[in-house]
């Protein structure tokens, strides 16, 4: 089947074909871009020791249909992942990266003051994080994913995101993580 | 052509991203990468080994649907046909009436039918339509899981959070069928929680009679209900649900009632009041022990009221129900749960119908037990088993088995047996008929008598073995395609016998001092079984980012055979759900504030019952006028002005009708 589409495919006029679009479902783009900005974040010195591993946190379910675990074990930068799932609030303060199920979206003003000073980076999908003093929003614009990256927020806890990624996103300020 | 080749290509292009390393992707590339659009929810049940459907609000907005009976049109392998404006028929895999008494219907949770006859009052059931969430319906005996009458399946409503309906949300529909308004106001309570209100109003008009007359059929329903979610103090392991409904229904239609006259006629056409309003409340608390365990504790109460001209129902029950979801196990993965329900019901008869027992207390207590096992990474082996006490016929046991192999990421297949039994109705305990006896078509009475036909409480219920087979696959993440086939045989199905004993004419004994009027015991006498086999069918191709194709098909095949002689009415259930169903929706997003749908319906003919075979076109056009006010346009049954769609053999003293072709507009506004 596949041959005789690429066959039917010569004969067609060469526009039809453009660049090659991948199709994946949200929670794998999603995890995909969380690595990235593992990738892509400089963390202050000290707070990334070398060698020692990456933890990235969930907070509340984990939304992601099985696509982040693989990560687990994966390295970055030279650095192991490890992925853990956290319910309390004051665990949160060890995690580099923490992602906020949606679900919890009630629980976020009282996570974020507790996380005031610390360099964790923060990443949810509910509509009005990066608003409410959250650094990295997902969102979904005409079938692909949108970040919505809080400058004001990443500053405050001394992070810094490389341009490779900055150029391609759309940076928001909000006074509320200062 | 090279539009649909070039797309056809893609999406089998598309097959290369299923190996795709997310990780290894560049973020220009999956910023790039398009969403595929399966929602989380329908993901995870599209996962069970179960002939399953998921109808998402989008779903059901897109419709054009104004009612749930209307929305699950949809849903391969569930036959809904109009009676009149204010009676719909549904079932699922066959034996389709007013009365069908195979369905468990869920509506958050609540147990919406009615014990009366087993079977739902679908005019009562309704709610604001934006807030459903989704409506799952499990095709196929689901008794161990879910609970007592899930013979031939399980509609389970769901509506969505407080938290996900906040702020207003008015609209209204007018049109030359339907008017309906609506509103509701969503916000926060305290720091932890969310709550909704709403109130509703809605009126269907009359449809047309067969003869071409007013079918005297409107409806006019006020409704109004609350939710609220809200989380434990400290920590989010609780979460905490109350919510309730009230309703106030006022429906009429037409109704061939007996004339105890000797010269006859022996009946006439007398016009119907339905007066029915009701309540409930429910609560909920689940705890999260950890991400794959959880105990969780609901009870509700509801109340219904519902006079009409042959009976008054009235009832109240009390429902509580605990599950506990054990976190994995080795290779186990256990569920186990009890429930308790009361009911009081008060019934008033009329010079038709009489009942044994006007009133009775009926206590059930049930509970089951359910384990996944993994056989090795790609087999799973679920068993279960559902236990029932109930007055009528004791101890039931009902168990469950489903095999599912994951042959990869997009691909599953699933086989299953099952045991269940439907609890014998109310009616069928303790009904009595009273109808004129010499009736059309026999010797012209000499006397004038009334046959007394009284149900048979020695009933044992109706059980069914049912087996299953089912493939699912994601062809590519835009080309997915679902496959179930049953088998059913039914066993003990009620018939309605009139036992003559030999010698005697017409068999009838005197009542009491009155020599005009005679019983005759009468089955349910569980002595006839059926065979019914099909085939469900359904793909979805997202053709284009803009443009959604969804289409299903299902095979219905009934067999009764019957033991017995002088069986009444034995060869209904046969003929009255349609062999074939198609449907196809084309949802297709014209630009950024117009949207667009229509829907293709094909039902085939009920031969017997002088319903021909139907092919609908439903369409909408949505047009977002600014953020938060939407215009809809909707047109029903387009092809037809109007269409004749079902008669209830169950129920064959009301009469049937005409369903008219609708045209509705509809403005929401959201703020």
């Amino acid at each position: 089947m596949r041959w005789m589409c690429l066959l039917l495919l010569l004969t067609l006029p060469a526009w039809a074909y453009g660049a090659d679009n991948l199709l994946l479902a949200e929670q794998e783009i999603k995890a995909g871009l969380l690595y990235n900005f593992l990738k892509y974040t400089d963390w202050p010195a000290g707070n990334m020791n070398n060698g020692a591993p990456v933890a990235v946190c969930i907070f509340g379910a984990d939304p992601f249909a099985g696509y982040l675990q693989p990560m687990a074990g994966r390295t970055v930068n030279q650095r192991p992942i490890t992925i853990r799932m956290i319910h309390k609030i004051e665990n949160a303060g060890a995690c580099h990266l923490l992602f906020i199920n949606a679900d919890e979206k009630d629980r976020w003003p009282q996570l974020r003051d507790s996380l005031k000073g610390k360099s964790v980076l923060t990443v949810s999908d509910f509509s009005g994080f990066a608003d409410s003093g959250g650094m990295i929003e997902f969102g979904k614009r005409n079938d692909h994913i949108s970040v919505d990256l809080n400058i004001d927020a990443l500053e405050a806890a001394h992070l810094h995101v490389q341009d490779r990624l900055l150029k391609l996103v759309t940076v928001v300020h909000s006074g509320v993580g200062q | 052509m090279f539009a649909i080749v070039y797309m056809a290509c893609k999406a089998f292009d598309a097959v290369a991203a299923d190996d795709v390393d997310n990780f290894a992707l560049s973020p220009e590339q999956l910023f790039n990468a398009t969403v595929t659009s399966v929602s989380k929810s329908s993901q995870k049940l599209m996962d069970a080994p179960a002939a399953v459907y998921v109808l998402t609000n989008e779903d059901i907005m897109r419709s054009g649907a104004t009612s749930i009976p209307e929305a699950l049109r949809l849903v391969p392998g569930v036959q809904v046909a109009r009676v009149n404006a204010n009676s719909w028929a549904i079932s699922i895999r066959g034996f389709n009436g007013t009365l069908d008494d195979k369905l468990l219907v869920l509506i958050d949770g609540r147990t919406v039918y009615d014990p009366l006859f087993s079977g739902v009052y679908w005019d009562i059931q309704d709610t604001v339509l934006e807030d459903i969430d989704r409506i799952e319906v499990i095709r196929g005996p689901g008794a161990a899981l879910w609970g007592a009458n899930a013979v031939n399946g399980v509609i389970n409503i769901i509506t969505k959070k407080a938290a996900d309906t906040q702020g207003n949300l008015a609209s209204t529909t007018y049109g030359n069928q339907d008017g309906i308004v609506e509103e509701r106001y969503g916000g926060k309570l305290g720091d932890n929680g969310y709550y909704r209100v709403y109130g509703k109003y809605l009126d269907r008009g009359n449809e047309r009679l067969d003869s071409g007359g007013n079918a005297n059929d409107a409806q006019e329903e006020s409704r109004g209900g609350f939710r609220a979610d809200w989380k434990g103090s400290d920590d989010a392991r609780d979460d905490f649900t109350f919510q309730g409904d009230a309703y106030n229904s006022g429906a009429s239609q037409y109704r061939f009632q007996s004339i105890f006259s000797l010269p006859g006629p022996h009946s006439q056409l007398v016009p119907e009041d339905l007066d029915a309003h009701g309540g409930n409340m429910l609560g909920r608390w689940t705890r999260a022990y950890s991400d794959d365990s959880k105990f969780t504790l609901q009870s509700y109460v509801d109340y219904t009221y519902r006079d009409q001209l042959l009976l008054t129902d009235e009832r109240a029950t009390f429902d509580i129900d605990a599950q506990y979801e054990f976190p994995q196990m080795d290779r186990h993965k256990i569920i186990i749960g009890g429930g308790y329900r009361y009911s009081r019901d008060d019934l008033t008869g009329s010079p038709f119908i009489t009942f044994t027992n006007i009133g009775e207390d009926t206590s059930i207590y049930s509970s089951f037990i359910q384990d996944k096992i993994t056989l090795d990474p790609k087999w799973f082996l679920t068993l279960g088993s559902k236990f029932e006490h109930n007055p009528y016929i004791g101890f039931v046991a009902e168990p469950d088995a489903r095999l599912q192999w994951q042959i990869d990421d997009g691909q599953m297949a699933w086989t299953s047996a099952s045991h269940a039994v439907r609890t014998p109705s109310r009616l069928e305990e303790d009904l009595h008929i009273i109808q004129v006896a010499g009736s059309a078509g026999g010797p012209p009475p000499t006397v004038l008598t009334s046959l007394d036909t009284i149900a048979n409480p020695g009933y044992n219920g109706e059980e069914v073995n049912a087996y299953e087979l089912g493939y699912r696959k994601q062809w590519t993440p835009k080309v997915s395609t679902d496959i179930a086939g049953f088998y059913n045989a039914y066993h003990g199905l009620s018939t309605s016998t009139l036992d003559v004993p030999p010698g005697a004419i017409l068999g009838l004994f005197v009542v009491g001092t009155d020599p005009s009027r005679f019983e005759e015991p009468f089955a349910p006498e569980g002595n006839a079984w059926a065979e019914t086999y099909g085939v469900e069918t359904t793909a979805n191709w997202r053709a284009l980012d803009t443009l959604n194709l969804s289409a299903s098909h299902s095979l219905l095949v009934m067999t009764l055979h019957d033991n017995a002689t002088g069986t009444l009415g034995a060869l209904a259930p046969e003929q009255q759900s349609p062999k074939y169903e198609a449907n196809l929706h084309a949802a297709w997003d014209v630009s950024k504030d117009v949207t667009y749908d229509a829907m293709f319906y094909y039902t085939s003919a009920l031969t017997n019952y002088l319903v021909e075979s139907h092919t609908r076109l439903d369409m909408r056009v949505g047009w977002r006028i600014m953020d938060g006010l939407e215009f809809d346009l909707v047109g029903q049954d387009l092809l037809d002005a109007r269409t004749h769609e079902f008669v209830s053999p169950t129920d064959g003293h009301v009469l049937p009708v005409d369903i008219n072709r609708s045209v509705y507009g509809k403005l929401t506004w959201k703020f």
